[in-house]
């Protein structure tokens, strides 16, 4: 027979089991939602894998020059008859990774000024696509997603040293270079890739200089470049020949009756 | 006391009366009743086909519009049951206009006799029989700048009309941009004198995408020789869950074949198709079988 202390205490044994094992379902569900949820774009300060290529690209095999482009692009146009540009109507543009040169120490690129350059040339990139495809939130059918990176940057000039921690450097564009891809924001199927290797001269992000505005003044140019030169990739791909054009118009003429 | 301290808000108020009275001064236009589908779809003047075409799609569910008629201005109204009744006729409608967004708020709506409206050079441009002014070269400039436009795709339709110097753009786009940007190029054309842009922009809501995304992906499995890399000779505009199919095929089956597909498209409401048999096409057949 049970005395009461025992009972008392195998009662007690209970609620915490009880209480255990909510615990744990609850930590189990968060966990199997949080693991559930698509991985968030990344961002960051990423080290390049090595001199010639990132590793940002899905495939740098298929990169080709544009005729119509300049020298220092080469791109990849899918050319499949349904997965190609012409059959997307908007883009979600993630944030901008940025990748330190391959010599280059990440730990003593200054974050902030990283993470101040990605929004930059990420603005500057809505700023250049969204005339050819409206900027959306959510993927789904006929949403393109742009990822870019930023590659091969460099430690700068010193930046304002922060308390107690490892004195930062600038974030030096000047050698760096311009990797993108828009990919089906469904399938993450790769539809174009662009590589830039223009070079922005003198192109620093948070130099504590005298000259720092001047500094900063030619990376914001240099990242506007960019984007502008990105938008002409876009514009080269959707240019249409006379031929098609004529096709195209030929097939709505009943209409108007001309 | 009150109304004595702030008497100098009398004159104000009335000042804001007046100017608000203006901006929403009643106005009467003489207008066709069209189908919002027709009314994007034609151009020119009030033929037997575009009114074929208004009751036919107004039948399977498109909107009713007024179309004014000395320059094509579309109009969308508030009370759609105050002109539903004069579908494919022409109407006197007496309301507020608003240029902006192209709605007008109705106050009145009367049928109007065709016979009232005088012949000759007083006749309103959608009523106009004779041909416009031939200008071949400055027609062949218009056309060329809005097919070269580049952002057109699959699920876009511009097309327009020119009568003298006036051009009215009309179709429907899925990006804002090329409403300006048709209107820009057009505008900057010598001999190009006004621009009415009846052009709508269909919007991007993730229904509507998923939709053209399942019909482009049927049509073009079913139909894939009208699909090439920049274009199609099907176009698929979607707006608001309802699928309109333009364009030029080669033989009445493709026409049903296209319908049946989007038919079976998820979610999609209604299916308009507006394709047209190419001359040459089903006809050409038949003459070679006699």
């Amino acid at each position: 027979m049970r005395t009461r202390q025992e009972a008392r205490t195998g009662t007690m044994n209970a609620t915490a089991q009880r209480l255990g094992t909510m615990v744990m379902t609850v930590l189990l569900l968060g966990a199997v939602g949080c693991s559930s949820n698509p991985p968030a774009p990344s961002s960051g300060i990423k080290k390049a894998a090595s001199k010639e290529q990132s590793g940002f690209l899905k495939d740098y095999s298929r990169l080709t020059r544009h005729p119509k482009l300049d020298e220092s692009i080469s791109a990849f146009v899918n050319d499949d008859a349904v997965k190609n540009l012409h059959a997307y109507v908007g883009v979600i543009v993630d944030p901008v990774d940025i990748y330190v040169a391959s010599d280059a120490d990440p730990s003593r690129i200054s974050a902030p000024n990283a993470e101040r350059a990605a929004l930059y040339f990420k603005s500057a990139l809505i700023g250049a696509v969204q005339d050819a495809f409206p900027v959306v939130q959510e993927p789904g059918p006929l949403v393109l997603r742009l990822r870019s990176a930023i590659v091969g940057v460099d430690t700068g000039g010193e930046v304002a040293a922060e308390a107690g921690g490892q004195p930062q450097k600038a974030v030096n564009i000047s050698k760096a270079i311009v990797e993108l891809e828009l990919v089906d924001s469904v399938s993450g199927e790769v539809i174009a890739a662009v590589v830039d290797t223009e070079a922005v001269e003198g192109g620093e992000v948070g130099h504590v200089h005298l000259s720092r505005e001047e500094r900063f003044a030619a990376a914001r140019t240099g990242m506007d470049n960019w984007a502008v030169r990105v938008r002409e990739f876009l514009n080269a791909a959707h240019e249409r020949s006379s031929e098609d054009a004529d096709r195209a118009d030929k097939a709505l003429r009943p209409y108007s009756g001309y | 006391m009150v109304l004595q301290r702030c008497r100098w808000l009398v004159p104000l108020a009335l000042l804001g009366g007046v100017l608000s009275a203006a901006d929403k001064e009643t106005t009467t236009i003489q207008a066709y009743v069209d189908s919002d589908i027709c009314s994007h779809l034609y151009t020119g003047s009030l033929t037997p086909a575009r009114m074929e075409c208004t009751k036919d799609t107004y039948k399977q569910g498109s909107n009713p519009v007024l179309v004014r008629l000395t320059d094509k201005w579309v109009f969308e109204v508030n009370k759609e049951k105050m002109i539903k009744k004069l579908v494919g006729e022409l109407a006197t409608a007496e309301g507020q206009v608003n240029y902006g967004d192209s709605t007008m708020k109705l106050a009145s709506v009367q049928p109007l006799d065709r016979a009232s409206i005088p012949a000759g050079k007083a006749t309103p441009a959608l009523l106009e029989s004779r041909p416009a002014k031939a200008n071949a070269a400055l027609h062949e400039r218009v056309r060329h700048e809005l097919a070269m436009m580049p952002y057109v795709g699959y699920f876009d339709f511009i097309s327009f009309t020119l009568d003298d110097g006036q051009v009215t753009l009309t179709g429907w786009t899925t990006r804002p941009t090329n409403r300006s940007e048709a209107q820009n190029r057009v505008k900057q054309i010598e001999g190009v004198e006004t621009v009415v842009n009846n052009m709508e922009v269909t919007p991007l809501s993730p229904m509507d995408n998923q939709i053209r995304a399942a019909a482009l992906g049927a049509l073009q499995r079913n139909l894939s020789r009208y699909f090439w890399g920049s274009g199609s000779d099907i176009k698929i505009v979607v707006k608001r869950g309802d699928i309109i199919l333009l364009g030029t095929v080669a033989t009445k089956t493709d026409s049903d074949i296209a319908a049946l597909r989007c038919n079976g498209v998820p979610s999609a409401f209604h299916v308009f198709n507006l394709l047209k048999v190419a001359e040459g096409g089903d006809a050409a057949k038949k003459e070679k079988g006699k």
